[in-house]
């Protein structure tokens, strides 16, 4: 009997306690995610993934530990080439780290680069398959990405991935989105200053593919040149030549050559090395004549 | 020596007399052989620096994704070390007094049963601390190695593609956030903070439990259960269960009341990630375990005060 009147006692008392800590805690964890110092809960269906043991383990707050678990799993299903799991497990594996850049990143890697090439070079499927499979996993990578993005929106990395996996020309280039994803890395409140001329010249060569954005990708251009000397690089040069060519400005508006390119010598160079990367998908109107022209004139 | 300082000594509360039951309890536990975990943990460590991940290589800051997996198997392995330390040692320490026939010469002199309780409590978060201690040492070393090696790596890099001074200086800064920090240690301080709250819920369970088994079971099932509270807390004060039947909301609103709420500990993941852990933050969640830890000694000594053995 007496055991039961000091249960009762215990109880009494950490109800109490609890009724009393409450508030405290309630503020306590409010902050902490505001500062984003603690995860969010697992989703739903997650635990059914992890199977009994690793739920156990990350429902008992070591969810880093089986995360970084799962990761060494999922590169044992990479050896295997087994793209279904590798998938899985990197769903997973963000689904209890979702702030950690790396995992959205490697999943993503895993899928829009490893299995689309793995498929595309897949001898025994009809060419058609692999170009459909290609496809499929690159699409799946860049969900993977924009999933992250979406969950973690300050995060200029996983932006940044986008941006460049849209607009890599040995993937599926799409430059009216990789400009979408360079514009969101830019408006991001994290990005390191020194990352953001770069990544401002990236965007308008970006735009410079478009040929429906051209002029507005000149606009961007002429704004980048009379920014800052640092953005004075032979490629943006180059290219806010071609585009003036292609659009006619007129000469009032237009930055005159004298004043895009240092001097005539390094002006043929330049052009004749962007003239070499055309293929590169930027414009090219006016660069093989103005070679020429230069090739014909005297040396000054 | 007078009446009253007779008294002062044979009060309920004496430090030194504390102090002896603790220094023996953790004398006891060490005789136990449980430092030899510590082997393991180091070939884990090193087992883990040296893993190459080649696949890693496809972000910028591979260098800190590096890091930041080391110090997840590291911590993990600290926070699940230090929680089995802490049920483990304190479930067995009343039945081992027993079994030894220690605890009835302790109580026939004039100790006073709290007195006793919060030495023991204490010998264990002592073997626990210093476990800590040993692996943080242990993890610093390592992480302090790797991190160097890093940095060096990263810097060739750079100096062979041409970075210019400032984004050197700040992949510099970048991969030594990811190293040996206060913030790193703000996470372990959480590690400790868990593994003392379920040592003095363990010795509240052992205090009227009849096996060393059923308080590990229960304090096992309290940990996991404390990782929910937040869950079950949200779930009552925002109103989320304005459907639910009356059994899911008294289980609910039972489950914030009684347990800890571990989840918010986990700001070990942040500071594994290299996040700022701000130093109002780390007060708020030592005051918490002070109180928690208080509540649960009180009530272990409310149970064992006038327990016949």
């Amino acid at each position: 009997m007496r055991i039961f009147s000091q249960i009762t006692v215990i109880l009494a008392v950490l109800i109490t306690f609890g009724a009393a800590k409450l508030r405290f805690e309630q503020q306590l964890e409010k902050d902490m995610v505001e500062q984003r110092l603690i995860q969010p809960a697992l989703k739903e269906g997650t635990n059914l993934k992890l199977g009994q043991t690793s739920a156990a383990v990350a429902l008992g707050g070591l969810r880093s530990l089986v995360a970084a678990v799962w990761n060494f799993r999922a590169f044992i299903h990479f050896e295997d080439l087994n793209w279904i799991k590798v998938e899985e497990s990197y769903e997973t594996i963000t689904a209890l780290q979702p702030q950690t850049t790396h995992y959205w990143d490697t999943g993503a890697w895993h899928l829009h680069t490893n299995a689309a090439v793995y498929y595309n070079e897949k001898e025994d499927l009809p060419p058609f398959r692999r170009k459909s499979m290609r496809q499929l996993y690159h699409d799946k990578g860049a969900t993977f990405l924009e999933e992250g993005s979406r969950q973690n929106p300050d995060n200029w990395r996983l932006h940044l991935s986008l941006a460049r996996l849209w607009s890599d020309r040995y993937k599926m280039p799409d430059y009216q989105r990789s400009v979408e994803h360079y514009q969101d890395t830019l408006a991001c409140s994290a990005l390191p200053e020194f990352k953001r001329r770069q990544l401002e010249r990236f965007t308008f060569y970006n735009l410079s593919m478009i040929p429906e954005r051209y002029p507005e990708a000149l606009a961007m251009g002429t704004a980048l040149f009379k920014k800052t000397n640092h953005n004075h690089l032979p490629n943006l040069v180059c290219t806010i030549f071609a585009l003036q060519n292609e659009l006619n400005t007129p000469l009032l508006t237009k930055i005159p050559e004298k004043e895009l390119f240092p001097n005539k010598r390094l002006q043929q160079k330049w052009l004749k090395n962007y003239w070499r990367g055309k293929l590169d998908g930027l414009p090219v109107t006016g660069v093989k004549e103005k070679i020429y022209s230069l090739e014909k004139a005297p040396t000054s | 020596m007078n009446k009253e300082s007779k008294m002062r000594r044979n009060g309920i509360f004496s430090p030194s007399r504390i102090l002896v039951i603790a220094n023996h309890t953790f004398t006891q536990l060490v005789r136990m052989k449980v430092f030899y975990f510590l082997a393991v943990f180091a070939v884990l460590m090193l087992g883990a620096s040296y893993f190459e991940m080649p696949w890693s290589r496809t972000t910028e800051d591979s260098a800190e994704q590096e890091l930041i997996i080391l110090k997840s198997t590291a911590m993990g392995a600290m926070a699940m070390f230090s929680v089995l330390f802490a049920i483990a040692a304190t479930a067995l320490l009343i039945p081992k007094d027993l079994e030894d026939r220690t605890l009835y010469t302790i109580l026939s002199k004039p100790v006073p049963r709290f007195d006793y309780l919060l030495g023991k409590l204490i010998g264990v978060l002592l073997l626990v601390g210093s476990s800590l201690l040993l692996m943080d040492m242990v993890l610093s070393v390592i992480l302090n190695s790797r991190t160097d090696a890093l940095i060096a790596i990263e810097m060739e890099k750079g100096m062979q593609l041409g970075w210019q001074q400032e984004y050197l200086d700040i992949r510099r800064e970048g991969i030594a956030q990811q190293g040996v920090t206060w913030d790193l240690q703000a996470g372990i301080g959480a590690i400790l903070f868990k593994a003392i709250i379920m040592a003095s819920i363990a010795l509240l369970i052992s205090t009227f439990s009849s096996s060393t088994l059923f308080t590990i079971v229960i304090s096992v099932v309290i940990y996991f259960t404390g990782h929910f509270t937040a869950d079950a807390r949200n779930y009552w004060l925002q109103n989320q269960g304005a459907e639910a039947s009356t059994q899911v909301k008294l289980l609910s609103q039972g489950a914030a009341l009684l347990f800890p709420d571990f989840q918010l500990y986990n700001i070990i993941d942040a500071s594994i990630e290299g996040k700022k852990v701000p130093a109002g933050i780390f007060k708020r969640l030592t005051t918490l375990t002070f109180f928690y830890t208080a509540i649960y000694s009180v009530l272990a000594w409310f149970t064992f005060r006038k327990k016949e053995f």
